[in-house]
């Protein structure tokens, strides 16, 4: 290497010390696009020429400028309106189950009530139940109880569990010791201490994650519809037998409930989390 | 509270504390030497009620028979036997879609993941700061997230084709709205001031961009891409169900002629799959720290 | 040179933040510029490298007037050779202290180059060197964030040193700083005066910092120029004038034992 005469040894020193990040970059692109070609060669020969694709989306454009107001006007029993609601209220059950069965788990699940080995041991139970995908679990529970919303409910109650478990555990063992520092130095007892200390604190957080999960569910008791009856279900049916009318009846329908659930769900829990200016 | 009060004063003050605040002003008034403060009016009571209401009529609406369900109890025990015995012999047979499923699930989180990058920089207000913009990008984002993945591999069908294809594009689309809305929140944390010193050294807007912006996001970037990576993979067993492919179909039919010692091995492998992904996630995501 | 010529800034809403400023700064002067906040020490500062645009009067840098006519192309060479210094330092916390320093290199730099973040053997070398000179060589490869403010302040120096300024603008550089670290960033500063005769012209609301270290104090009170002078000419009733007030402990940084 060329000695540079503008530049002092030490400096010299230091450069030919420096981290020589470039093999582990150059590395990790190389399997990034090994890998990324690897999952996209079948790509297009899979995609189906055949097919009048073109058409489809037209229609379906079409479809969503005119949706067929009569199923969405009506609140009769197989009207959209009726549908969502059936699917909200399997979501909202499904998360009230979730939060019942996380309050004595993630008490039992944090490290900092129960010793080490009971808490993992629920961490690691916690976690299977999480991997389980809820529309497994919703085949499972429609063997045991007939298609239909009560599956739902308990498919998403299920679920609903391992994350709303998860979450309160988390937020169990951040509670801010800070707080019960000072609150134990003014004299306070245990039960005032939980009253005035913990719950506080808690409370607002797991609204918080349970709010959350609440979001999601209603989605997800959307694509359960498609085995337990109901709006997932129509739709899905709507689709396959080309009435894109009806089938965007039904998507406007979700469109616009799942909006408000999520723009109400995040401002309430920036509510909950930050007080009331935010 | 003191231990040798009656009992009767002690229902007394607890009703006091929690029941009287509800009808009476003074019983939530706070009175300091110079001041009064009153503690603004109680709502939980209320929201308990409604959260009971709303869970009866719930219940009714989504015909909970209880008894139904002890009743079929006992199918829940050959269930879970046969999932706790998988055939371990199943597994040649699933192999092949279960890589396809992997496959459908990395393209598009790849494609999806690229794709949204444009639309989150537009999205964020600290970047963009013509509200019409960056409201209506966000707007046009919110209604693609609030379509189901089933949904669009269901419509997908019939455009490109069943399988590999209708899976690929709905994963990428479903990946395109929840990444452009977490990236456009990261992209919205991140502190400007070195944007402003690099342009003053004399650099482009896009250079100052370039040094200032990317080191602070990349890390979040990737570390949002490796969780949505974590979420196709399930999604992408679901989507087989509605025809796009993978192992969603094999799973409804091993249940449907109620093999569950087949459904049992394909958790497993699905469990396998979505573990090592989350572990070498969780590797790469402290790497990048 | 920088020459103000009756130079004023007025905002579309009508605050006159400036008016009437009339200075010349020599190439190796080190200036300080005090007064109350808001009183139009960073609208000065600011004016030299076109962060703002003046609406009134004449500004000259280097014989380049600094007005509409400097734009695109022309207004980025031109602040390639002035560097700037902010109180809460601005480097990019994620990344090394050697790549914060390159970014000062990128504007040299056509797209391609940008686009990949390619700097050459030379660059790299000369930011090390940079380093050097204010003595944070050793923490070159380190993540930024996991330095000590006055480190921090020390990167963001050899930042500017890396363009090879003729003019180093601080703004409030040590205000972040406890007495200790700002000392030792004002004699880097000085240092840095008087080995490379850069000029440098630094804001500060701490009256003593200034006085200490500079040689000349520029005194701004309601946007206009109140006092121009050697520092060591500053007494109390001048100090007084700038102020429009006793000094409170605020504005002293050195505590008088």
């Amino acid at each position: 290497m060329q000695y540079d005469k503008r530049y002092s040894h030490e400096v010299w020193l230091k450069y030919q010390k420096r981290p020589k990040t470039l093999w582990i970059k150059l590395l990790a692109f190389v399997i990034f696009c090994l890998l990324a070609y690897w999952s996209m060669y079948r790509i297009p020969t899979a995609i189906d020429d055949s097919l009048d694709g073109m058409n489809v989306v037209k229609s379906v454009l079409y479809g969503l400028m005119n949706p067929s107001w009569g199923k969405i006007l009506t609140f009769e029993n197989y009207g959209a309106p009726y549908l969502m609601l059936e699917t909200v209220m399997i979501a909202f059950l499904g998360t009230f189950i979730g939060t019942i069965y996380a309050l004595p788990l993630s008490v039992l699940g944090a490290r900092n009530i129960t010793n080490r080995y009971m808490a993992f041991f629920m961490n690691i139970v916690v976690v299977l139940i999480r991997t389980l995908p809820f529309f497994v679990i919703g085949l499972i529970f429609i063997r045991v109880v007939g298609p239909g919303t009560f599956a739902g409910v308990l498919s998403i109650g299920f679920t609903s569990t391992g994350m709303i478990t998860k979450l309160y555990t988390e937020s169990i063992e951040d509670i801010d010791r800070g707080i019960l520092e000072s609150l134990d130095s003014s004299g306070a007892s245990q039960l005032q201490k939980l009253r005035a200390g913990i719950i506080p604190q808690l409370f607002a957080n797991f609204s918080s994650h349970s709010l959350y999960r609440f979001d999601i569910n209603v989605r997800n008791a959307i694509i359960l519809g498609l085995i337990s009856g109901g709006l997932g279900f129509e739709l899905n049916a709507a689709i396959g037998n080309f009435r894109y009318k009806d089938a965007a009846a039904y998507l406007w329908i979700i469109i616009v409930v799942v909006l408000i659930v999520e723009f109400s769900s995040s401002a309430l829990r920036k509510r909950l989390v930050y007080g009331k200016r935010g | 509270m003191k231990p040798q009060d009656t009992l009767w004063k002690k229902l007394g003050r607890f009703w006091d504390n929690t029941f009287k605040p509800y009808y009476s002003k003074s019983a939530r008034t706070y009175k300091f030497d110079t001041a009064e403060v009153a503690s603004p009016y109680p709502l939980t009571l209320y929201i308990l009620l409604l959260l009971l209401a709303v869970s009866i009529y719930a219940m009714y609406i989504t015909n909970i028979d209880i008894l139904l369900f002890f009743r079929n109890l006992p199918n829940v025990m050959v269930i879970i036997n046969g999932l706790i015995n998988p055939n371990w012999d199943y597994f040649d047979q699933i192999l092949n879609p279960i890589l396809e499923t992997i496959q459908i699930s990395i393209a598009g989180t790849i494609v999806g993941s690229l794709a949204a990058i444009p639309f989150a920089v537009l999205s964020a207000s600290n970047l963009v700061k013509n509200r019409w913009i960056y409201g209506l990008v966000r707007f046009f984002m919110s209604i693609i997230r609030t379509i189901p993945v089933t949904v669009y591999a269901a419509l997908l069908l019939f455009i490109v084709g069943m399988g590999f294809a209708s899976g690929f594009f709905a994963i990428t689309i479903f990946t395109f709205s929840i990444v452009g809305k977490m990236l456009y929140e990261a992209i919205e944390t991140i502190d400007l001031g070195p944007v402003e010193a690099i342009e003053s050294s004399g650099a482009t807007q896009f250079q100052a961009f370039r040094t200032a912006v990317i080191p602070q996001i990349l890390g979040n970037y990737f570390s949002i891409v490796l969780y949505n990576l974590e979420i196709n993979v399930r999604s992408a067993s679901i989507l087989g169900f509605v025809g796009a492919g993978g192992i969603g179909l094999i799973l409804q039919n091993r249940i449907s002629w109620r093999r569950y010692d087949d459904v049992g091995l394909i958790l497993i492998v699905i469990f396998a799959v979505v573990f090592i992904i989350e572990s070498l996630s969780r590797l790469i995501r402290k790497r990048l720290n | 040179m920088i020459v103000f010529k009756n130079v004023g800034k007025t905002y579309p809403n009508g605050t006159v933040a400036l008016k009437n400023v009339n200075l010349t700064i020599e190439q190796g002067e080190f200036v300080a510029i005090i007064g109350l906040s808001g009183a139009g020490k960073s609208t000065l500062i600011r004016l030299i490298n076109k962060m703002i645009s003046p609406t009134a009067g004449v500004l000259t840098v280097n014989g380049i007037k600094v007005d509409e006519s400097l734009y695109g192309k022309k207004l980025r060479k031109f602040r390639r050779k002035i560097g700037m210094v902010f109180q809460s330092f601005n480097l990019v916390g994620r990344t090394s202290v050697i790549n914060n320093v390159l970014a000062a290199k990128i504007a040299d730099k056509g797209f391609i180059e940008s686009l990949l973040g390619y700097y050459s053997r030379n660059d790299k070398l000369d930011a090390l060197a940079a380093l050097n000179k204010v003595g944070i060589l050793d923490k070159a490869y380190v993540r930024a964030d996991q330095l000590s403010g006055g480190q921090m302040q020390r990167v963001a120096l050899s930042r500017t040193l890396a363009q090879n300024p003729s003019v180093i603008l601080a703004d409030e550089p040590v205000a972040s700083l406890d007495p200790v670290t700002a000392d030792m960033i004002m004699k880097d500063f000085k240092k840095i005066n008087e080995q490379f005769k850069i000029t440098i012209i630094a804001n500060m609301h701490h009256v003593d910092v200034a006085l200490k270290f500079v040689n000349r104090v520029i005194g701004i009170r309601a946007g206009e120029v109140v006092y121009d002078g050697p520092s060591s000419e500053v007494t109390e009733d001048i100090l007084k004038v700038i102020y429009n007030r006793e000094l409170t402990e605020d504005d002293i940084m050195f505590k008088k034992v």
